[in-house]
């Protein structure tokens, strides 16, 4: 196995509520080795997103590092760390093409060159066409595509995607779901990747890692041995059956009152 | 490119010939004293037969005006992106400057007039004071909506604190901006008149003042036409302003 491009060790987490330590998660340690799909899964508010906002670096954890290529992150890191959030979250002002290009422009690379490899990212994702839209022109799907491809437009190993679909329809969510594996088998990107669907997280993913309630900790890591490329026909396999069954048991038994 | 006349359009000017022909009618019908409001056409009459009066005291008013609104709306606007980004200011200062801005300044007139002399620094301060606290209010609130999503984005961008806001902070509150401009000016405009009306030698509130003290109507409200003319100047300069902002805004 290739070495672990991102590492989280000994992580915990506590929010301050009104002076009250909160605990978000516990002692969880996770190595993704280079190119991995991995999925967080776990039952509502069980700290998943906050896992994510502490691979990212937008949050320092209480207890544990966080390392991406052996270095730790202790602030965002865009060139080595793209992030995608539930929201698109695009600047409403500038078009798809620059909205790409915008973490480019933050790093002062030239306008040629950023508007270059925007152009790029978007053909990546489907968008070839659409550079001069603003975003209210877009529809959710697109919208999403967009912040995907501003997620890659520095060519970071690792890419974080924290419930990228979840405010999409059932129909733009499976496209979606397979033009991202489609992006994801073209760059080779670590990927780790929250979702609320156990359907998504497996059939995404090489390995879904699976969170208890709050205080979150890693109850299972379930390696997903399903074929590449995976296809529609899979989801109704006994094997894609198994392996959502045995998910479903943990969160279950988590969500049980 | 010709432009269709909207219906709003037509309806605006029809309100405000309304106006004017009111203004002109109900004195001279006797419905309204000629002492409270003269025809429009005496007010006018008296604007053009003491013209060089008037335009005498333009250029000191538009200079308090020009300085006071300076001061006002390029500091407000700086003190509300200020105080509006970040949610520690916004809590301490912005219910002591909404509580300090009850308090009625023009009371303070006087005092500022000891301070500061009979001349146009006392308007400037005055007018500069009066429409600070809006101002700061206004752009304050503009910044304080943006969306926590779209900042926690930059973030994992990698933007620096300058960067958030010269790229996002401020483009997203730029319609507020064109707000803050549109109150704080006219408050400006207000703020030097009623300083000039309250204690000056010189501008046109003053020869307002003056006039009303000879119960001459017609030359007051030759003056309230030219202020009049002055707020409609700065609503049109705003509008051009908005128009070249709306490229900028969302859905």
């Amino acid at each position: 196995m290739s070495k672990a491009v991102l590492s989280l060790r000994g992580i915990s987490h506590a929010f301050a509520v009104d002076g009250v330590a909160v605990p978000a998660l516990a002692d969880i340690d996770v190595d993704v080795p280079d190119g991995q799909f991995v999925s967080v899964v776990g039952p509502s508010g069980c700290g998943k997103s906050t896992l994510l906002s502490l691979a990212a670096g937008l949050r320092r954890p209480s207890r544990g590092v966080v390392l991406c290529d052996g270095e730790e992150v202790t602030a965002p890191m865009p060139r080595k760390i793209g992030m995608v959030f539930q929201e698109a979250n695009l600047l409403p002002w500038l078009s798809a093409i620059e909205n790409v290009a915008f973490p480019l422009k933050l790093r002062g690379v030239a306008k040629p060159q950023r508007l270059q490899a925007a152009a790029r990212m978007l053909e990546l994702t489907g968008l070839a066409g659409f550079e001069e839209r603003l975003p209210h022109q877009l529809s959710g799907g697109m919208k999403q595509r967009v912040a995907i491809a501003r997620g890659l437009v520095q060519d970071p190993g690792v890419l974080l995607m924290d419930e990228p679909f979840a405010s999409l329809d059932e129909q733009t969510r499976m496209v979606l779901g397979d033009e991202l594996l489609r992006i994801w088998s073209e760059t080779r990107k670590t990927v780790l990747f929250v979702t609320h669907s156990l359907h998504e997280a497996v059939y995404l993913a090489d390995r879904v890692i699976v969170l208890s309630a709050r205080p979150g900790r890693i109850v299972d890591d379930v390696d997903v041995s399903l074929p590449r490329p995976r296809t529609f026909a899979m989801t109704s396999s006994e094997r894609f059956g198994a392996l959502k069954e045995r998910i479903w048991r943990h969160i279950r038994r988590a969500e049980r009152p | 490119m010709r432009r269709e006349v909207s219906p709003v359009r037509v309806g605006q000017a029809a309100l405000s010939l309304a106006i004017l022909a009111a203004w002109e009618a109900l004195p001279r019908l006797g419905l309204v004293p000629r002492l409270f409001v003269p025809p429009l056409s005496e007010a006018v009459g008296a604007l053009i037969a003491d013209r060089a009066a008037y335009a005498g005291s333009l250029p000191t008013t538009l200079g308090e005006i020009v300085v006071a609104y300076a001061i006002a709306c390029g500091g407000g606007i700086l003190v509300g992106q200020l105080i509006g980004a970040a949610r520690p200011a916004r809590r301490v200062l912005l219910p002591v400057i909404r509580a300090a801005y009850a308090v009625p300044l023009v009371v303070l007139y006087p005092v500022m007039m000891v301070w500061f002399g009979l001349g146009a620094e006392s308007k400037i301060a005055f007018a500069a004071i009066y429409a600070f606290v809006p101002t700061v209010l206004t752009m304050a609130a503009g910044v304080a909506a943006l969306s926590p999503g779209l900042a926690e984005t930059a973030r994992a961008l990698g933007a620096t604190r300058a960067q958030h806001i010269l790229y996002i902070a401020l483009p997203a509150s730029l319609p507020s901006l064109v707000a803050a401009l549109r109150l704080g000016g006219a408050l400006v405009i207000v703020g030097v008149i009623v300083a000039e009306m309250l204690g000056a030698a010189d501008g046109l509130g003053f020869l307002i003042t003056r006039h009303r003290t000879l119960l001459n109507s017609p030359g007051v409200y030759a003056g309230i036409i030219l202020v009049l003319g002055m707020t409609g100047a700065h609503e049109v300069l705003l509008r051009r302003l908005e128009r070249r902002v709306a490229a900028f805004r969302a859905s």
